[in-house]
């Protein structure tokens, strides 16, 4: 019977290990993920800059950042309209900005432009940004890997993002500074073709998005844009480089006055909307592991329970022999913080790789922290402590005479 | 003599439907220092309840428990809780040993509990099995021992924390007649040797022949009493 029951415990020991370990692994793998999300996001978004205000049209952007900011989730001014503004920014914009006091830097920009190009047969479609000399005074996480940055003076040229010179990662070079690009697109149904020379490589940003298209974008310079796209006058943004960080807030509630239909945004503010939907999305993962570790909880409820049973006669001859109730509880708590302990320190090293393993597939780059770690470990260990306080407090409540009379 | 234990009166009822089931009727018993005592009576006599009681594991219904001159209705849960752990030790029928633990770790477990220092731990627990008889058997665990061994592995538990009294219930009742004639000259041997104090109960009359002082309990009250040597 003894050693029956000794396998038997052991097999249900390692059932409640797993138990707590898929709950673990589950906790610290999805949030060390969510963390490495944020982390991503939020290292493009310090392409901002702190002294750096931007300025799009519409006030649709501007209303949902106040809505996120307040806690709220995506109000109803939210949603699918807030790109679809139909007021515009022009030259009458930055006219009013220059007036302006304690404004630095002022670099309207224009993108949506789109075209093909062709290289050794092959025709590429590309996003095309309209950008002034300032540019990289301005976005200055922007970096050139070769070539030299745009002059007042240039004309039919283009700073090509990384991935178009190098689609693969410095194994091929597909173009280089000097060589020319001929760029063609529909304007008004009329097909309009315009001779590139490159005159510069961005540094690898990692993302298509963001200024200056990321790595798969052409910036040229704004008035050969406005020519080429016809679009006179109106940009899509405006940059401003305030003279002083800490005026930033101020300034840019100065420019929502001044213009009319804005939506203005500073790098904290974005910063502010982004936490709040990664805090959201952590939530939600979180709350589905959660519930896993509940279940493995529940697991543990059961099988201490019936160990408890199991032992009643045990239980019963410990405090014959002087054990204290405490000692009793003392005892299956110690056991419910071993399983704590070990399930939770496997658990959480199998979530650390597996948001690895899932991170390096989807092209996030985890975050493994001690501190999630230790934090994991903490919950595996309540949660043991809380489902076997039950089952344990049973123990230790037994009449040692019924105890020691049971089968 | 000095009176180890005494009983004043004591009786114990257990709530049966709507009546009480009255198990112990008023019992006057003195355990004086160094005794063999055996208390004997039919199933139903009231004998186990009597040495749980003395055993500090159940509260009696009225009357007084004194042990070494304190009353145990005076004592909360953990105060009884150490006197069982340095005053009472107990040997029970089906030997009640951990049957994951070997022999050493049974003996151990008493004063793991009273809070003895691991080394001393060891050090008693071995010499208490070679006094038993079971010096060569340590590191086996209960399954792996006859029922006389493992009755053996039980009484150096119950003598480990050198309690004033051990309690034995029907001890040798589990056990084949020639052993238990053996587990019953070891515990003699105790009594004699160290001067251990021992209450026995039994149903079993050539066992209870063998102790110093018979009292014969039957119907919760005691009949009769009689000195054997």
């Amino acid at each position: 019977m003894s050693i029956e029951s000794l396998s038997e415990r052991k097999f249900r020991f390692a059932l409640n290990l797993l138990g707590i370990m898929i709950g673990i692994a589950a906790v610290t793998g999805l949030i060390s993920l969510t963390q490495g999300m944020n982390n991503e996001i939020t290292s493009q978004m310090g392409i901002l800059g702190t002294s750096t205000i931007t300025i799009i049209p519409g006030t649709q952007v501007a209303s949902m950042m106040e809505s996120s900011q307040e806690g709220g989730f995506m109000g109803p001014s939210g949603g699918s309209s807030m790109f679809l503004s139909t007021s515009e920014l022009d030259w009458r914009d930055v006219d009013i900005l220059e007036k302006m006091p304690g404004i630095d830097l002022i670099v309207p920009g224009v993108s949506g432009g789109q075209g093909v190009y062709v290289r050794k047969g092959d025709t590429f479609s590309v996003s095309v940004e309209g950008i002034t000399d300032a540019y990289f005074q301005i976005n200055e996480a922007d970096e050139l890997l070769e070539g030299r940055e745009l002059m007042r003076s240039d004309k039919a040229v283009v700073i090509l993002g990384y991935k178009l010179a190098y689609p693969f990662d410095g194994e091929e070079k597909y173009f280089g500074v000097g060589d020319r690009i001929k760029l063609t697109t529909m304007v008004d149904k009329n097909e309009k073709t315009l001779s590139l020379r490159v005159l510069g490589i961005l540094e690898e940003v990692g993302s298509s998005i963001g200024p200056g298209g990321g790595d798969e974008g052409f910036l040229i310079p704004l008035r050969t844009y406005e020519q080429f796209f016809e679009t006179g006058g109106e940009y899509t943004t405006i940059q401003v480089k305030a003279e002083d960080p800490d005026t930033i807030n101020q300034l840019s509630a100065e420019i929502e006055d001044a213009l009319e239909d804005v939506s203005v945004i500073t790098s904290e503010v974005a910063m502010e909307m982004v936490n709040s939907i990664i805090g959201t999305i952590e939530a939600v993962l979180g709350g589905i592991a959660g519930i896993s570790l509940m279940v493995a909880g529940v697991g543990i409820i059961n099988t201490m329970t019936v160990s408890v049973m199991e032992r009643t006669r045990e239980i019963g001859v410990l405090k014959a022999i002087g054990a204290r109730s405490s000692d009793v509880l003392m005892m299956f708590l110690t056991e419910a913080v071993l399983t704590g302990i070990t399930g939770g320190t496997i658990g959480a090293v199998f979530g650390f790789i597996l948001s690895k393993v899932v991170g390096n597939y989807v092209g996030v780059t985890s975050e493994v922290s001690l501190n999630l770690g230790v934090i994991a470990l903490f919950f595996a260990v309540i949660t043991c402590v809380v489902s076997g306080l039950y089952p344990a407090w049973r123990a230790s409540n037994l009449h040692p005479v019924e105890a020691l009379r049971s089968e | 003599m000095s009176v180890v234990m005494e009983t004043v009166g004591l009786e114990k009822e257990y709530p049966q439907g709507d009546s009480v089931l009255r198990v112990l009727k008023g019992i006057d018993l003195k355990v004086v220092e160094g005794e063999f005592m055996a208390i004997m009576g039919p199933s139903g006599s009231g004998k186990s309840t009597l040495l749980n009681m003395l055993g500090a594991l159940d509260k009696p219904s009225a009357g007084k428990i004194i042990v070494h001159g304190t009353d145990l209705s005076t004592l909360n849960d953990n105060e009884l809780a150490d006197l069982r752990s340095k005053e009472i030790g107990f040997v029970f029928q089906f030997f009640n040993l951990i049957p994951r633990s070997n022999a050493l770790k049974n003996v151990e477990l008493p004063m793991a509990i009273a809070g003895v220092p691991r080394r001393e731990r060891r050090e008693r627990a071995s010499k208490l099995l070679e006094l038993v008889g079971l010096g060569e058997r340590m590191d086996h665990r209960p399954a792996e021992l006859s029922g006389g061994e493992q009755q053996r592995v039980a009484i150096a538990r119950a003598l480990v924390n050198e309690p004033s009294v051990l309690l034995c219930d029907e001890v040798t009742g589990n056990l084949d007649s020639k052993t238990g004639f053996e587990v019953m000259e070891l515990l003699l041997s105790f009594n004699k040797e160290q001067g251990k104090t021992f209450i026995l109960i039994t149903h079993d009359p050539n066992v209870a022949q063998m102790a110093q002082r018979l009292v014969q309990l039957q119907d919760g009250i005691i009949i009769g009493e009689k000195k054997l040597w």
